[in-house]
C-alpha cells in the first residue's frame, strides 16, 4: 500500500511540474514572437550609422579581459578598435597570463606605461601596470596588466579604471558584428519612463564559420554534432526565451560574451561578484535588486540581432565542463539572492524570474533525473504500466520536438542564418536527435555540477578551444609509486576513522533500540562492551580489505578512490543496518540459513515481517546524508588524529582476537539475547556464508565413534541411519486399549515455546487452556524441537529424519526414499490428511507430505471464500488464523468419516510474525487482563507489553485450541482419538534466555482414551515422537512396522524426572547445523553448556564432555551430509515392501 | 492496518490522463511539427524566391536609376526618359518596391542636384503612392516608413498628413512624423514642439540633431519657448542644438539652465557650457559648482574644466583635489594635471 501511495505522490507531483513547465514553454513561445516582430519592424527604418558619428551617442568602454589569449589576441584586439563608434575606449585586461599575451601586445600597438588615476569603486587584485599606445590611432586602447584574479576580478578592475557611461563586456575571442555597439547601445537611449540598466545581444556559434581577420566572412551550421545541437539549443534560448523575458522585463541573465551595462549602476550594485562562477547572471540580478530596492524603475533590454559569435565545445569532455559551471553559477546566484524568492517586494523579479529559474532552470534537471530514476524504479517493482510510461515519454519528446521546430522556424522567419542547401534539414534532425545524444549528458552535467558545488569546488576548469585559441594542458607529475602509496595510505585513514565512528554510533543506537523495544540484557554494561569490541574485531576485518584497495585506487586518482570506499562503506554500513533490522525482529543473527530459503519464501517472511516500510526507508536516507556529513566535515577535521584513532581500534581489536582465541569459553554468553546482541551480524553473516559455499572438508568415517544413541546398525557404511528398532512402547502403559484403532491428531501450533506455555514457564504462561489439558494429558515439560524453524517440524516429527543440507524438504525431488509415521500408518490402512492455513508449498511441506503419500493437504487454496483471513500487512497475509484453520479441519474431516481411521497433521499460523489475528483488540484487552491474572509487577507488565502482540497471538492460539478441542468432543470418534500438541519451534520474537531456549517445546499427548496423566522431565525431541507412536501402535494395536527403521530418535522417554538419554542434533537455522545435545550437555557452535531440569544453562569448562560431545556431533553431522550427497536412507527391497501403494 | 485518507488513484488510470489521451496529443504535436516544417519549407523558398527576384530587378534597374542621379541637365518639370523594359519591368508590384527601396536608399547618401533628380523621378513614376498607401496603413510599422519615404524624398506636398501624426498614440509613428517635419521644414518642422506632451528620447533627439545640424538656430526658431518648457527633455534637446551650434548667443539661457529643478537638464546646460565660446562659462560653473547638490553633476562640471578651464581656474580645482569625496578628488587631480599640461 505504501508503495502506491508513494507512486502516487511521486507521479501527480511529477505531472504538476511537468504540466507547468511545458506550459511555461508555450508561453515563452508565443509571447517571444510578439517582441521579435517588433523589435524587427523597428529595425527596418531605423538608421544605426547616426550614432556611430553622433557626438551625443552615448559613451562607451568596451571590456575585453584576456588569459592566455596570446595566440589570437593581436588580431582580436584589432577586430575590436575596427568598431565604427565615435565615444569609445577599449579596455583589454590581461588577467596575469602566463604566456606571451602582454609582450605581444606591447610590440603590436607601440604600448607604454602610463601614470592613470583613477577610483578603486570595486575591490579587486593589484593592478600592476597601465598602458597607452604612443601611436595615436590606438588612442582607444587601454592596457591593463594585473595579477590573476578571476574574470570577475578582471572585469572589476576595468570598471574602476573605465571613465564613460555604458560598459560592453565581452570575450576577447567574440567576433562582434560591425554594428553591433550601434544596435546594443540604442535601447540606452529609446526608454524615457524607465532606466535601461543592461542590454544583451544574441550569441551565435561560430563553428565551422569562415574568418579572416577577426571577421566574420561566410554563416554556415557547424559540421560537427555538438556545435551544431547547440547552436538549435541557442536559437531556443535566445530568440524563444530571452526575447520573451525581455518583454516581461523580467531577464535575469545577459551572456557574458557580449553584454552592455550602466556603469554608474554597476558600481552601486558592487560591481561583479568574483565569488561565483556565474558572475554574469549574479551581476544582473543585483543590479536589478538594486534598482528594485530603490524603487527606481528600470529596465533590461535584449536585442535578436545576431552581434556576437563565439566557439561552442566540440567534445563532451569541455561541454561537460560548461554546463556544470554554468549549473554551479545558476544555483551559486539563486542562493545569494534567495531572499528575492516569491518575494512581492521584488515585484516581477521575485515573484515571477526567480522563481521561474529556481523551478526550471535550477531543478528541472534533479527532477527529470529523479523522475526518471523514480519512473525506472517503480516499473521494476511493477507499480508502473510500462505502456503509460512509454506513451509519456512519446509525449515528452514530440513536445521537444515541436518546441525545437518551432524555434527553427522563428529563425527562418528573422534571420535567417543557414540559407545553404541541407542546413535546415540538418538542424531539424539534429534537434530529432537531441534527447538522445544530447540532452541526458546536460542533465548529467548539471547534476554534476550539483554535486560539484556541494563539494564546494569553484573552479572555472580548462576551456580547450579548436579554431581561435587553444589553452595549454597542465602537465602531470609524475610522483614515486611509493610516494603515492604512502600518501594513499595517508588519505584513507581520516575516511576509515569517520567510518569507524559511524559503525560505533550504529551499534550504540542498535543496542539502545534493542534495549528500548525489547529489553537490554543482564549486565548491560558488559554486554556493550563485548559488542563494541566485536565492532572494532569487524571493524579490522573490513578495514584491511577497504584499505588496500583504496591505495590501489588512489594510484588512478584520490577522487575515485574516495568515490568507491565511500560508497562501498555505505553499502556495507547499510547491509549491517538491514542485518540489525533482521536480528531486532527476529532475535537471531541472520546467517547462511538465507541461501535456504527460496525467493517466494523471502518474499513472504518479508512481507509478512512489514517489509520496507517509510521508517526503514527514513533511516537509510538518515544514514547515507550522516554519513556523507560525516565524511565531509568531521573526517577532515580528526585529520590529524586520524592514524592514532585507527591504530587504536586495531590494537583493541587484535587484543581482543587474541584473548578470544585463548579464553573464548569464559566470554561466552549464556543468554542467548544477550550473546546475539553482541555480535556484529554482518561479521556473523559473512562467516556463515563463507562455512556455507566452503564447509570444512568431512572428517574420515571412523566407525569407532559413535552418535551416542547405542543403536545397532545394520551397515552404517552403506545405510548411514538404518538400524534394527529397539524403540520401546512407552505408551502402551498409560492407555487404554480401544476396539479399533484410534484417529492421530498431530496439532503442531507455530511457535509454542515452554517459555510462555506450562507451569514454571520463565515469562509465565499465556496458554490457560493448555495448561489445563495439560493436567489431563501426558505432559513433557523438556520436550525439544529438532529444528529452530519451522523448516524441520514436518520431517522431525513425521519422518523422524536427518536434515540434509538445508532441511530434509529442501532436498526436494531429491529426498532419498524413506519412510515415516504418516506413510506407516497409511501402509497400514489409515487416511493421512494435512491442514495448514496458509500455502502449503511454503518450505517444500507439500512436496515432503506428498513423498509420504498423504491422501488429502488442506491448504490457503482450499479454504471457502467467506472464511476470514489473516489481517493482511503491507498487502500481505499469512492465510487463515487458527479458528478458521480448525472449523476448516472439522467440516473436511466429517466428510472422510468413512470407518477409516486417520491420521490429521495440523500446522497452524497465527503465531508467527506479524501476529495480526482476526480479533486483536479482544486478545489485547484479554493480554492486559491476564498480566493482571499472573500477578505481574508493573515493571514485568511493561517488559510484557514491548511484546503484546505476540502474546496476544499466543492468547488467541490457546482459545481457539480450546474452540477446537471442544467441537471435537461433540465430533463421533472424538473417544478413540488421540491429540499430539506441540510446537514447531518456540517463536523467536520474543527474547530467548538461553541457546536451548528456542528449541523448547510442550508435548501434550491427550486422549479420552488415557488410564492416567503425567509429566515428564525428562527430554525428549521430536524425532522420538514417530518411533514411539509406531512402537505403541505396533504393540497395543498389532500395526505392521518394518524391523530396521531409520529414525534418528530413539523414542520418547518417559522418565519423570530430568535426564536425557538421547543424543540428538538440533538444526538452528535452514543452513546452521551447530547443537547437540547429549546426557545433560548442550553443545552449541563451541560452546558447552549444562542444561538442568528447568532447562536453563550454564556454560561449562568440562573438556572431556565437550570432546564427547563435538566427537558425537561431528559423527551425526559426517552420516547427514552422506544422506545429502546421496547415499540411501534405506535399501531399495524396504522401501518397495513398506512404502504405501 | 494503514488506510490512506482518501482513494488512491493510480495516475496512469485517472480518467483525464489516459493513454489514449496521451497518444492523440503526439499525434497533434507531431502534425503541427509537420505543418511547421511546410511552413518552414514554404516560407525559405518564398524567400529565396523574392531574394532572387529583387537582386534581378535591382540589377536592372540600377545602372539606370544611377544615371538619373547623376543627370546634370535636369529642370524644375524635367522629365526623365524611362527605357521600355524599364516600364515593363515597373508594372509588376515587386519592382516599384524594388525601386523605392533602391531610390530611398541612394537619396539618404545623396544631395544636391542628384538628390532632387532621384526626387523628380520618384514623383515621375507615382512611386509616391507607394509611400503614401503605407502612410494610412493601418500597422504602425508600415505607417512609420511611409512617413520616412515620404520625407526622404521631400514630399512638402504630404506635411500636413504628416503632422496631424506628430503626436500619434503609437511612439514609433510619432517619432517619424516628427522626424519627418524637421527633415521636411526644418525649424519650422518643429512646431509640434509646442503642444509636446510626451518625453522625447536621447534615440529622437540624436535624430533631430542630425537633420539640424547644417540650420543654425535663430532667434525665431522657438528656441527660447523650448527652454522654457516644462518638457524637461525639450530643454535638453535644446540645451544639446545650441552646444551642438555653439551658439553662444544664447549663453544666458544657458546660464539659467544651471539652476533648473532637472538634473537632466542642469547636466545638458553643463555640457552646453563647454561647448559655446563663452567667458562667462567658466565662472558660473565654479559659483554653481557650489550651489549643485548632485555629485553626478559636479563630477560634470569638473570634468567640463578639462575642455574650458584656464589658469584662473586652477585654484578652485586644486581645492578641490582635497576633498573628502574620493571621486571628486580623482576628477579633480584629472583636470589639474591636464590644465597644468595644456598651460
Amino acid at each position: 500500500m505504501w508503495k502506491l501511495v508513494l507512486y502516487d505522490l511521486f507521479s501527480y507531483g511529477i505531472l504538476i511540474y511537468s504540466v507547468t513547465l511545458l506550459a511555461s514553454y508555450i508561453f515563452i513561445g508565443v509571447y517571444s514572437v510578439g517582441e521579435t516582430r517588433k523589435y524587427l519592424r523597428k529595425s527596418s527604418f531605423t538608421d544605426y550609422n547616426l550614432l556611430a558619428s553622433s557626438n551625443y551617442a552615448p559613451s562607451v568602454s568596451i571590456l575585453a579581459p584576456a588569459y592566455n589569449e596570446g595566440a589570437n589576441i593581436i588580431e582580436n584586439v584589432r577586430s575590436l578598435l575596427s568598431i565604427h563608434y565615435n565615444h569609445l575606449e577599449l579596455i583589454v585586461i590581461n588577467d596575469g597570463s602566463k604566456d606571451d599575451s602582454m609582450v605581444k601586445l606591447i610590440d603590436a600597438y607601440d604600448l607604454e606605461v602610463v601614470d592613470f588615476l583613477y577610483h578603486v569603486h570595486i575591490p579587486a587584485k593589484q593592478v600592476k601596470a597601465v598602458y597607452k599606445s604612443r601611436n595615436t590611432v590606438y588612442k582607444k586602447l587601454i592596457v591593463i596588466d594585473k595579477v590573476n584574479g578571476g574574470k570577475a576580478d578582471a572585469l572589476n578592475t576595468g570598471i574602476n579604471l573605465a571613465s564613460n557611461q555604458y560598459l560592453v563586456c565581452i570575450d576577447v575571442d567574440c567576433i562582434l558584428e560591425q554594428d553591433a555597439l550601434l544596435k546594443l547601445v540604442k535601447p540606452f537611449m529609446e526608454e524615457t519612463g524607465k532606466r535601461v540598466i543592461a542590454t544583451g545581444g544574441v550569441v551565435r556559434i561560430a563553428n565551422s564559420c569562415i574568418v579572416q581577420n577577426g571577421r566574420l566572412l561566410d554563416v554556415n551550421l557547424p559540421k560537427e554534432f555538438l556545435p551544431r545541437v547547440q547552436t538549435l539549443e541557442y536559437i531556443r534560448a535566445f530568440l524563444l526565451g530571452r526575447m520573451a523575458w525581455s518583454r516581461l522585463n523580467g531577464l535575469l541573465l545577459i551572456s557574458g560574451a557580449f553584454g552592455a551595462f550602466d556603469r554608474e549602476i554597476v558600481i552601486k550594485a558592487g560591481g561583479y561578484n568574483p565569488k561565483t562562477v556565474g558572475e554574469d547572471m549574479e551581476l544582473v540580478v543585483r543590479m536589478r535588486r538594486y534598482m528594485e530596492e530603490h524603487d527606481t524603475p528600470y529596465k533590461v533590454a535584449y536585442i535578436p540581432d545576431p552581434l556576437c559569435w563565439t566557439e561552442a565545445p566540440a567534445s563532451y569532455k569541455i561541454l561537460g565542463r560548461q554546463r556544470n559551471r554554468w549549473t554551479r553559477g545558476t544555483i551559486e546566484t539563486l542562493k545569494i539572492h534567495r531572499i528575492l524568492f516569491f518575494n512581492p517586494r521584488y515585484g516581477l523579479l521575485g515573484m515571477l524570474s526567480y522563481p521561474y529559474w529556481f523551478f526550471f532552470e535550477f531543478l528541472a534537471p534533479i527532477i527529470e533525473f529523479i523522475g526518471m530514476a523514480g519512473f525506472i524504479f517503480f516499473a521494476l517493482v511493477g507499480t508502473v504500466n510500462w505502456g503509460f510510461f512509454f506513451a509519456l515519454l512519446g509525449f515528452v519528446l514530440t513536445f521537444g520536438w515541436l518546441y525545437s521546430i518551432f524555434a527553427i522556424l522563428m529563425e527562418v522567419v528573422t534571420y535567417n542564418q543557414y540559407k545553404k542547401k541541407g542546413e535546415l534539414a540538418r538542424l531539424i534532425v539534429t534537434a530529432m536527435m537531441e534527447p538522445f545524444l544530447f540532452h541526458p549528458f546536460v542533465i548529467w552535467s548539471a547534476i554534476r555540477g550539483n554535486i560539484d558545488l556541494l563539494r564546494k569546488k569553484n573552479s572555472w576548469g580548462e576551456m580547450t578551444r579548436q579554431g581561435f585559441n587553444v589553452q595549454p594542458v597542465a602537465a602531470v607529475e609524475k610522483i614515486a609509486l611509493a610516494s603515492r602509496l604512502r600518501d594513499g595510505f595517508y588519505a584513507y585513514l581520516p575516511i576509515a576513522a569517520g567510518w569507524l565512528l559511524m559503525l560505533l554510533l550504529l551499534r550504540t543506537a542498535d543496542f539502545i533500540y534493542n534495549g528500548v523495544i525489547h529489553q537490554y540484557p543482564n549486565q548491560p554494561a558488559y554486554i556493550f562492551l563485548l559488542s563494541v569490541l566485536n565492532e572494532l574485531v569487524f571493524f579490522l576485518k573490513i578495514n584491511g580489505v577497504f584499505l588496500i584497495t583504496y591505495i590501489l585506487l588512489f594510484l588512478a586518482g584520490k577522487r575515485l578512490a574516495d568515490i568507491v570506499i565511500i560508497s562501498l562503506s555505505i553499502i556495507v554500513t547499510l547491509v549491517s543496518i538491514a542485518l540489525m533490522q533482521y536480528f531486532s525482529i527476529s532475535f537471531v543473527p541472520l546467517g547462511a540459513d538465507l541461501y535456504g530459503y527460496s525467493m517466494n519464501d523471502i518474499r513472504q517472511t518479508v512481507g509478512a515481517s512489514g517489509g520496507i516500510n517509510a521508517g526503514v526507508i527514513i533511516a537509510i536516507i538518515t544514514v547515507i546524508l550522516g554519513l556523507l556529513a560525516i565524511y565531509k566535515w568531521i573526517s577532515p577535521r580528526i585529520r590529524g588524529a586520524a592514524k592514532w584513532v585507527n591504530l587504536a581500534a586495531v590494537v583493541i581489536a587484535f587484543t581482543w582476537i587474541i584473548t578470544g582465541i585463548f579464553t573464548a569459553d569464559k566470554f561466552s554468553i549464556r543468554d542467548e539475547y544477550a550473546g546475539n546482541l553482541g555480535k556484529n551480524k554482518l561479521d556473523y553473516f559473512i562467516a556463515a556464508s563463507f562455512n556455507h559455499f566452503f564447509p570444512q572438508s568431512a572428517e574420515a568415517f571412523d566407525p569407532a565413534v559413535t552418535t551416542g544413541n547405542g543403536f545397532d546398525y545394520v551397515d552404517e557404511a552403506r545405510y548411514p541411519f538404518l538400524h534394527r528398532d529397539s524403540t520401546a512402547d512407552v505408551l502402551s502403559p498409560f492407555f487404554n486399549r480401544d476396539t479399533a484403532t484410534p484417529d492421530i491428531v498431530i496439532l503442531v501450533v507455530e511457535g509454542l515455546g515452554r517459555a510462555f506455555s506450562g507451569d514454571n514457564a520463565y515469562l509465565g504462561s499465556f496458554t490457560p487452556y493448555l495448561d489445563s489439558l495439560g493436567e489431563h494429558s501426558l505432559y513433557w515439560r523438556n520436550f525439544l524441537s529438532n529444528g529452530g524453524r519451522t523448516f524441520a517440524v514436518l520431517p522431525s516429527l513425521l519422518g523422524s529424519l536427518p536434515f540434509g543440507s538445508n532441511g530434509f524438504s529442501e532436498l526436494g525431488d531429491k529426498m532419498p526414499a524413506h519412510l515415516s509415521l504418516m506413510s506407516l500408518l497409511k501402509s497400514n490402512g489409515y487416511h493421512t490428511a494435512f491442514y495448514y492455513g496458509g500455502d502449503a508449498g511454503f518450505d517444500n511441506m507439500a512436496l515432503f507430505l506428498q513423498k509420504q503419500r498423504v491422501d488429502r493437504i488442506y491448504d490457503i487454496k482450499s479454504f471457502p471464500p467467506d472464511y476470514p483471513r489473516l489481517p493482511e500487512n503491507n498487502d500481505f497475509s499469512w492465510g487463515y488464523s487458527d479458528k478458521e484453520l480448525f472449523r476448516h479441519m472439522l467440516s473436511k474431516r466429517e466428510q472422510q468419516l468413512g470407518g477409516q481411521p486417520s491420521l490429521q497433521v495440523i500446522l497452524t499460523v497465527a503465531t508467527h510474525d506479524p501476529f495480526l489475528v482476526n480479533e486483536q483488540d479482544h486478545y489485547l484487552a484479554e493480554f492486559e487482563i491476564h498480566l493482571d491474572r499472573l500477578k505481574f509487577s508493573e515493571k514485568q507488565k511493561a517488559e510484557h507489553r514491548k511484546y503484546s502482540h505476540q502474546y496476544a497471538a499466543i492468547l488467541y492460539a490457546d482459545d481457539a485450541i480450546r474452540g477446537f478441542i471442544n467441537n471435537y468432543r461433540s465430533k463421533p470418534g472424538f473417544k478413540h482419538t488421540i491429540f499430539l500438541i506441540t510446537g514447531d519451534h518456540r517463536l523467536p520474537e520474543i527474547p530467548m534466555s538461553t541457546k536451548i531456549d528456542r528449541y523448547h517445546v510442550p508435548l501434550i499427548i491427550y486422549s479420552p482414551l488415557l488410564k492416567r496423566t503425567a509429566k515428564f522431565e525428562s527430554i525428549s525431541s521430536h524425532v522420538d515422537i514417530a518411533p514411539t507412536l509406531l512402537a505403541y501402535l505396533q504393540h497395543s494395536y498389532h500395526f505392521r512396522v518394518p524391523l530396521s527403521v531409520s529414525w534418528v530418535g530413539s523414542g520418547i522417554d518417559t522418565a519423570h524426572h530430568f535426564r536425557n538419554l538421547h543424543a540428538t542434533a538440533l538444526k538452528q537455522t535452514k543452513t546452521n547445523l551447530v547443537d547437540f545435545i547429549m546426557g545433560d550437555y548442550h553443545l552449541n557452535e563451541e560452546t558447552l553448556f549444562k542444561m538442568n531440569k528447568n532447562m536453563d544453562e550454564e556454560p561449562d569448562a568440562d573438556p572431556v564432555m565437550k570432546a564427547r560431545l563435538k566427537e558425537a556431533f561431528a559423527k551425526f553431522r559426517q552420516k547427514n551430509e552422506q544422506v545429502t550427497q546421496g547415499k540411501p536412507i534405506l535399501s531399495d527391497s524396504m522401501y518397495r515392501a513398506w512404502y504405501p501403494k | 492496518m494503514f488506510q490512506p485518507p482518501y482513494k488512491i488513484v493510480l495516475l496512469d488510470q485517472v480518467a483525464f490522463m489516459r493513454v489514449e489521451y496521451l497518444y492523440w496529443a503526439m499525434i497533434f504535436f507531431s502534425l503541427v511539427s509537420l505543418v511547421l516544417i511546410v511552413s518552414m519549407a514554404v516560407i525559405v523558398l518564398s524567400k529565396k524566391n523574392i531574394i532572387k527576384k529583387r537582386s534581378i530587378i535591382t540589377g536592372q534597374l540600377e545602372d539606370w536609376v544611377m544615371d538619373v542621379a547623376l543627370e546634370n541637365n535636369s529642370g524644375a518639370n524635367h522629365v526623365f526618359l524611362v527605357p521600355m523594359n524599364t516600364e515593363l519591368l515597373l508594372k509588376g508590384r515587386l519592382a516599384g518596391k524594388v525601386l523605392l527601396r533602391l531610390l530611398i536608399k541612394l537619396k539618404k547618401s545623396l544631395s544636391g542636384k542628384s538628390g532632387e533628380n532621384l526626387g523628380t523621378i520618384y514623383n515621375q513614376l507615382n512611386l509616391e503612392q507607394i509611400s503614401l498607401k503605407r502612410l494610412q496603413g493601418k500597422l504602425w510599422h508600415v505607417k512609420a516608413k511611409g512617413i520616412q519615404e515620404l520625407a526622404i524624398m521631400n514630399q512638402h506636398a504630404y506635411h500636413e498628413q504628416i503632422f496631424e501624426l506628430a503626436q500619434h498614440k503609437d511612439p514609433m509613428v510619432r517619432m517619424e512624423a516628427q522626424t519627418a517635419m524637421v527633415r521636411l521644414q526644418g525649424y519650422k518642422g518643429l512646431q509640434f514642439f509646442d503642444q509636446l506632451t510626451y518625453p522625447i528620447s536621447e534615440w529622437h533627439q540624436v535624430n533631430l540633431l542630425h537633420l539640424l545640424a547644417n540650420q543654425p538656430i535663430t532667434g525665431d526658431s522657438g528656441i527660447f519657448n523650448w527652454l522654457n518648457s516644462p518638457n524637461a527633455t525639450l530643454v535638453q534637446f535644446s540645451l544639446k542644438l545650441i552646444g551642438e551650434q555653439h551658439a553662444a548667443e544664447f549663453q544666458d539661457e544657458v546660464i539659467k539652465c544651471l539652476v533648473h529643478p532637472n538634473a537632466i537638464v542642469r547636466m545638458q546646460a553643463i555640457l552646453c557650457l563647454g561647448q559655446i565660446a563663452s567667458d562667462s562659462a567658466a565662472p558660473e560653473l565654479r559659483k554653481h559648482y557650489i550651489a549643485e547638490p548632485d555629485k553626478n553633476l559636479q563630477l560634470c562640471i569638473i570634468n567640463e574644466f578639462m575642455k574650458m578651464g584656464s589658469q584662473h581656474d586652477l585654484p578652485f580645482l586644486q581645492n578641490l583635489q582635497h576633498a573628502a569625496d574620493a571621486d571628486i578628488k580623482l576628477a579633480a587631480d584629472k583636470t589639474v594635471l591636464y590644465l597644468q599640461k595644456k598651460i
